[in-house]
């Protein structure tokens, strides 16, 4: 979604016309949905907080200051209403939870890689990976942020940013070459 | 397996759909409030905004047209230097520097009406640089321009303009650290690739890395950046093995030895900063050019200073 509709969506919400708002969530739920279950890996959870943000997204969006991004505003609003959601509930979602999404295991292949990778989940080896790892990985992949919106969100500099999700990567593909975890 | 093959896996892990996004909207739909009272109560207050605003600024013209009233009729209006103009105190070139232009002052540059700058991001990277500068730039070294280096052929630095973003910009010397070594290499060939690369065939002078370490006398590394190394020129490059060599922080130009035995850097190597850093500036070439003014060159001796204490670190 461009800059351009998605200011043309929220003139239409502050009109009241939800298809404004229905504009914006065809566009970006299924982002805000991997954020909200990479943070709280739970999809009951996550489907409600996702529900959550668009009813709150229609109350604040004449709020967002037009040319400046909207997708890390977007993004940073999801971020905190994950951590506030988190902090109520008083605790983190484990990963061995059993509504947790995991993958279905990877078919076998001639290389020893895949074949290694294949009895793993993928989830357990992003879950091997800091935090702050894992949150700029699943922004840059699950919620298609560039780098640059990626430190507007977490305000950290852009380098960092860059440089932390190269060294991720790094440690994920160390890991798949080991065929063992952590 | 390839960086893009483990960035598959993770696409494919973490890219769930919403189960039933139609259903989920309409949910979201029945819980809207019927009427949004937003829009009103934003009028509302504009127009107490507006009035106070047009009386604030009926204060504000009967003050200054007082003061301007009492000043022609008391203040006597001063022509000394105090009052010289910003174009000519910004102009003004030092006694016995006439050869080289004037420096090239952020303050004098009009930015572009659009200009698309990632504030956050900038202004993050900025408190770190200009924490560093103050003390800098307070000294006023006299800047030079890239005309004034000795270094094989002279000229301007190679820039691909269309290249540059906003994006790409940082300035962190956490980041640069985090090389695995540092290359001292001579850059002897220089080829753009079909994908927009460029594959830079460099020989190998000095290597150092606080571990023995052999790379071989030459190296090829493939590379985005819009900051062109030059063919001839020498640099010392941050460098880390990833299915290759790779550029640390290649989103900045490089560390250059000039042929006088002097390193050109970009601020962001804050551990070579000293006193006797002296500014190198160049025309701004983009809106997302951000280096123009935050070249330095200075002494070997900080390079070698730094470079030790970064092996001694390694080892």
């Amino acid at each position: 979604m461009t800059e351009t509709e998605f200011e043309h969506a929220v003139r239409l919400i502050e009109q009241g016309d939800s298809s404004g708002l229905h504009m914006v969530y065809d566009a970006y739920a299924d982002k805000i949905y991997r954020l909200f279950l990479g943070k709280l890996h739970h999809q009951q959870d996550a489907e409600d907080l996702t529900s959550d943000f668009f009813l709150r997204l229609w109350e604040i969006a004449p709020q967002h200051q037009s040319g400046r991004g909207h997708r890390s505003w977007l993004a940073v609003i999801a971020r905190n209403m994950a951590i506030d959601h988190i902090r109520k509930a008083g605790r983190e979602m484990p990963v061995e939870d059993t509504e947790c999404i995991g993958v279905e295991p990877i078919a076998d292949s001639d290389t020893p890689e895949e074949t290694v990778l294949g009895t793993m989940q993928t989830a357990d080896l992003l879950s091997s990976l800091t935090e702050d790892e894992q949150e700029i990985v699943r922004l840059h992949i699950a919620a298609e942020l560039t780098f640059r919106e990626i430190a507007d969100v977490l305000k950290r500099p852009l380098g960092t940013v860059a440089w932390k999700y190269r060294q991720a990567i790094r440690k994920l593909q160390k890991l798949a070459e080991e065929g063992c975890l952590l | 397996m390839t960086r893009k093959e483990i960035e598959e896996r993770c696409r494919e892990e973490m890219q769930q759909s919403i189960p039933d996004k139609n259903a989920l909207w309409e949910k979201i739909e029945q819980r809207l409030p019927e009427q949004r009272t937003v829009v009103q109560e934003k009028q509302k207050i504009s127009h107490k905004v507006l009035y106070r605003t047009m009386a604030a600024a009926a204060c504000f013209l009967f003050v200054v047209s007082g003061v301007i009233l009492l000043r022609t009729r008391l203040v006597p209006v001063k022509n000394d230097s105090i009052y010289m103009t910003q174009d000519a105190v910004s102009n003004e070139a030092p006694a016995g520097k006439e050869n080289y232009g004037a420096p090239v002052r952020k303050e004098n540059y009009e930015a572009p009406a659009e200009e698309e700058c990632n504030e956050a991001a900038e202004g993050a990277a900025d408190e770190e640089y200009d924490a560093s500068m103050k003390e800098f730039t307070a000294n006023g070294n006299a800047s030079l321009t890239y005309a004034d280096l000795s270094v094989p052929d002279g000229g301007e630095p190679q820039v691909q303009t269309d290249q540059l973003s906003a994006d790409g910009y940082f300035t962190q010397e956490e980041v640069l650290r985090q090389a695995e070594l540092f290359v001292d290499v001579q850059v002897t060939d220089a080829q753009q690739l079909a994908s927009g690369e460029i594959s830079y065939t460099l020989s190998v002078i000095s290597v150092y890395a606080g571990t023995e370490t052999s790379i071989g006398d030459s190296i090829t590394i493939v590379n985005h950046s819009p900051y062109l190394l030059k063919t001839g020129h020498e640099y010392v490059l941050p460098i880390y093995d990833e299915s290759g060599w790779q550029l640390a922080g290649d989103c900045a130009p490089q560390m250059e030895l000039t042929l006088d035995g002097k390193v050109l850097y970009h601020s962001g190597w804050i551990s070579l900063m000293s006193e006797s850093a002296v500014p190198v500036t160049c025309e701004r070439r983009s809106k997302d050019d951000f280096f123009y003014d935050r070249m330095y060159l200075t002494g070997q001796a900080e390079l070698v200073s730094f470079l030790q204490d970064w092996e001694n670190s390694r080892i």
